[in-house]
């Protein structure tokens, strides 16, 4: 039933679908032991593989998928793949743990993604090696492999050059990754009314460092309580950041932390009211997952203090 | 513009009582050398010590390395701006003593920065491989410098990543002091019949063939002696490498002996007439600190690329800091004007979340990877140890067994070409 008709296609007579197991993506997210219910029904069929999605772009869906796959793997110690768009949240928690076929953000993409599963699911369970993740067509997994080339890097340099100016298939050894956009919120119609909040990634926090922010791959943001202050003054305040000559801030932190210009143009009717939390965290040598898990838990605070903009400063 | 590079092999390193190429051994007079040095007055004084391959050795607080090389027929002479006179070089002959490598060894000095300065050399074991110079034989010279040089009052210096202007003389006179020597040394080969000859000259070839340059991101602090920032770039012929006019360290980085050794301008000029028309080099690089400096670089590079005709370009590229976005904008600009490119880059990425760039463009499409920065490495106990009691970066035993950062190890992270290590991304 389901994606598993063109599934079983795609498997050919290497592997057979002996079940299907289907439920809401509300059920499995929010209903908590839904998972332990599907890997009881998966664990029942005594599979040797477990194949779920494709996902795509849906993040409910995508999440249930992993949660299931790095279960399933992890317990009853069967092969697992699943599908999904990159970008689908369930890829970013869980790529590092399963195998992904990359797939397209709508289910007009099913064809592609599920043969592009059922090689995956075939060749894992045959053990045979995986190519590239460009070459599978998975999401790359963040694992590295270190080896030593036959030839050096700059034979291999130019042999890729010559095909590529002469228009021949290339390969490239690493594959840039693609950032998602995000796309600016429209402006403020009215600033003189808005609730503004102070943001840095440049590291300032009350001098002393008493909640040991780290220098570099920060693994927690902060806030501290700006009411009643005008100015951030360098016996009180320092940046800890670890990535830049940090004498300048240091003499004055509200040149990375602009609060008394801010005062200022609160006090002038520029802006409505400067938020009392100032968040600030150290931007340097951050993984991106990192920094976008912050950016969500801080935006969420925002949101619940009926904060409308934000000045964001880094280093 | 014709250069011959004859090439002696040297099997063996010693020290005697004579300078002297024998018999594929070279023999180095340590008395002689020590007086070479000592005529410089920044120095109190200087130990010589062969580290050769298989030995249960280890270097520390290593710096430069370079390579044995002496003029014998052409204008100018070798390393141009140190030891000859800063005035074109590339054409004639240049002899080469080829398997030798002049390690510079100094603990760091007062006003000098440390961060990223840590380099070890290990000539047995695993990290034998891990840098190119665990298998070289190496004359390291471990410098001293003069009393009261370095007063223990002087201020610190202001800039952080730039260091005192005192520290930067120092080191430019232990380049100059490792530049002098290893000339010295290649001139023992003058009459001497080589093993191997190889001719570089990029003469006139079929106007079919692909033309192609090779943009170079520069981290060598000297270009023909002189401390350079290249936001506009500079052309140079490879023959100008070749000759030792692309000078200076910059921690696992990158090293003078492999701009003498480039990979990517041998092999450019190997392919030249073959399947490329390689018309030259441009180096390019600058400490960048705002995006209109880092434009300006990018668009620089291409311009100059699509003044030399060039339809393609072979980027050495810098990763792990803000210079690569220089790169990457240098490619970008280059492709926008239809000037194909392949990059030869160093993975910094650190843990899977990880991707490995400060910053990437869709157009570097063609990345070939000369391995982690940042991954763990570890070094067995090695017997002597040469070059200071203290590690710049841990209290442990520099004796014993380290685990450490690839970027530890000596000229580990190059992009020079000759790498062989590589990452697999799966």
């Amino acid at each position: 039933m389901g994606p598993a008709v063109a599934l079983q296609q795609a498997l050919g007579d290497r592997a057979q679908v002996v079940a299907t197991v289907y439920c809401g993506d509300n059920y499995a997210n929010e209903r908590s032991g839904a998972v332990d219910e599907i890997l009881e029904l998966v664990a029942g069929e005594r599979p040797d593989v477990l194949v779920a999605g494709p996902a795509f772009a849906a993040g409910r869906y995508g999440l249930a998928c992993g949660a299931l796959c790095a279960r399933a793997q992890a317990e009853l110690g069967i092969t697992v793949v699943s599908g999904m768009h990159p970008d689908n949240p369930g890829a970013e928690l869980y790529r590092t743990r399963v195998y992904l076929a990359s797939t397209r953000d709508s289910a007009a993409g099913m064809a592609e993604a599920l043969k592009a599963m059922a090689r995956l699911a075939l060749k894992l369970r045959a053990g045979e090696q995986l190519g590239s993740p460009q070459e599978e067509g998975y999401i790359p997994t963040g694992r590295r492999v270190h080896l030593v080339a036959e030839q050096s890097a700059a034979e291999r340099a130019v042999e890729m050059l010559v095909r590529k100016a002469s228009g021949q298939p290339f390969r490239t050894e690493w594959a840039v990754p693609t950032y998602s956009r995000v796309d600016p919120a429209p402006p403020l119609k009215n600033v003189a009314q808005a609730r503004i909040a102070l943001i840095s990634s440049g590291g300032v926090v009350p001098r002393g460092n008493p909640d040991r922010l780290e220098s570099a791959y920060a693994s927690k943001w902060l806030k501290y309580s700006i009411a009643g202050l005008d100015d951030l003054e360098p016996d009180r305040w320092e940046s800890i950041h670890g990535g830049f000559d940090t004498t300048n801030v240091n003499n004055d932190p509200d040149r990375m932390a602009p609060l008394d210009a801010l005062r200022v143009l609160e006090r002038d009717g520029v802006l409505g009211e400067l938020h009392d939390q100032f968040y600030t965290t150290v931007g340097n040598t951050s993984a991106i997952p990192t920094m976008r898990k912050f950016a969500r838990e801080i935006a969420q605070e925002l949101k619940k203090s009926r904060v409308d903009g934000v000045i964001l400063t880094g280093s | 513009m014709r250069l011959e590079v004859a090439s002696f092999a040297v099997r063996d390193l010693e020290f005697g009582a004579r300078t002297a190429l024998w018999d594929h051994t070279l023999v180095v007079d340590r008395d002689e050398l020590r007086a070479l040095v000592l005529e410089d007055s920044h120095f109190s004084d200087v130990e010589l010590h062969l580290a050769r391959p298989g030995e249960s050795v280890r270097i520390i607080n290593g710096l430069d390395v370079v390579e044995p090389r002496w003029k014998v027929a052409g204008p100018g002479g070798v390393f141009p701006g140190f030891v000859s006179a800063p005035t074109a070089v590339g054409e004639g002959r240049t002899h080469r003593l080829a398997g030798v490598a002049v390690i510079e060894v100094s603990e760091p000095v007062p006003g000098e920065p440390t961060h990223f300065r840590e380099q070890i050399l290990d000539m047995a074991g695993p990290g034998a491989a891990f840098s190119p110079f665990g298998q070289t034989l190496n004359l390291a010279l471990r410098f001293k410098p003069a009393p009261g040089l370095f007063p223990a009052d002087a201020p610190r210096p202001k800039d952080v990543l730039g260091g005192s202007q005192e520290a930067f003389d120092y080191n430019r006179a232990i380049t100059r002091a490792a530049t002098r020597i290893a000339a010295h040394l290649a001139r023992t080969s003058v009459d001497r019949p080589p093993d191997e000859v190889e001719t570089f000259d990029l003469a006139p070839c079929a106007p079919d063939l692909p033309r192609v340059v090779c943009t170079y991101h520069y981290q060598g602090p000297f270009l023909y002696g002189l401390p350079v920032r290249l936001p506009f770039g500079a052309l140079v012929h490879p023959n100008e490498a070749f000759d030792g006019a692309l000078v200076g360290w910059r921690q696992a980085y990158r090293c003078t002996y492999w701009d003498q050794n480039n990979d990517a301008l041998l092999q450019l000029c190997r392919h030249h007439g073959r399947d490329v028309n390689f018309v030259g080099c441009i180096l390019f690089g600058d400490t960048s600190p705002s995006r209109a400096e880092k434009e300006r670089i990018g668009s620089a590079v291409a311009r100059m690329a699509r003044m030399l005709g060039a339809q393609a370009a072979l980027v050495l590229g810098i990763n792990g800091s803000n210079l690569a976005v220089d790169t990457m904008l240098a490619i970008q600009e280059c492709e926008r004007l239809g000037i194909k490119t392949t990059l030869i880059y160093l993975d910094v990425g650190y843990g899977v979340d990880d991707p490995g760039f400060i910053h990437a463009v869709p157009e570097a499409d063609a990345i070939v990877c000369t391995g982690s920065r940042d991954r763990p490495v570890t070094l067995p106990r090695m017997d002597k140890l040469i070059g200071g009691e203290r590690l710049i970066t841990s209290e442990a035993d520099p004796r014993g067994e380290l685990t450490v950062p690839m970027r530890y190890v000596h000229s580990s992270c190059s992009n020079q070409g000759f790498s062989r290590h590589t990452t697999r991304f799966e």
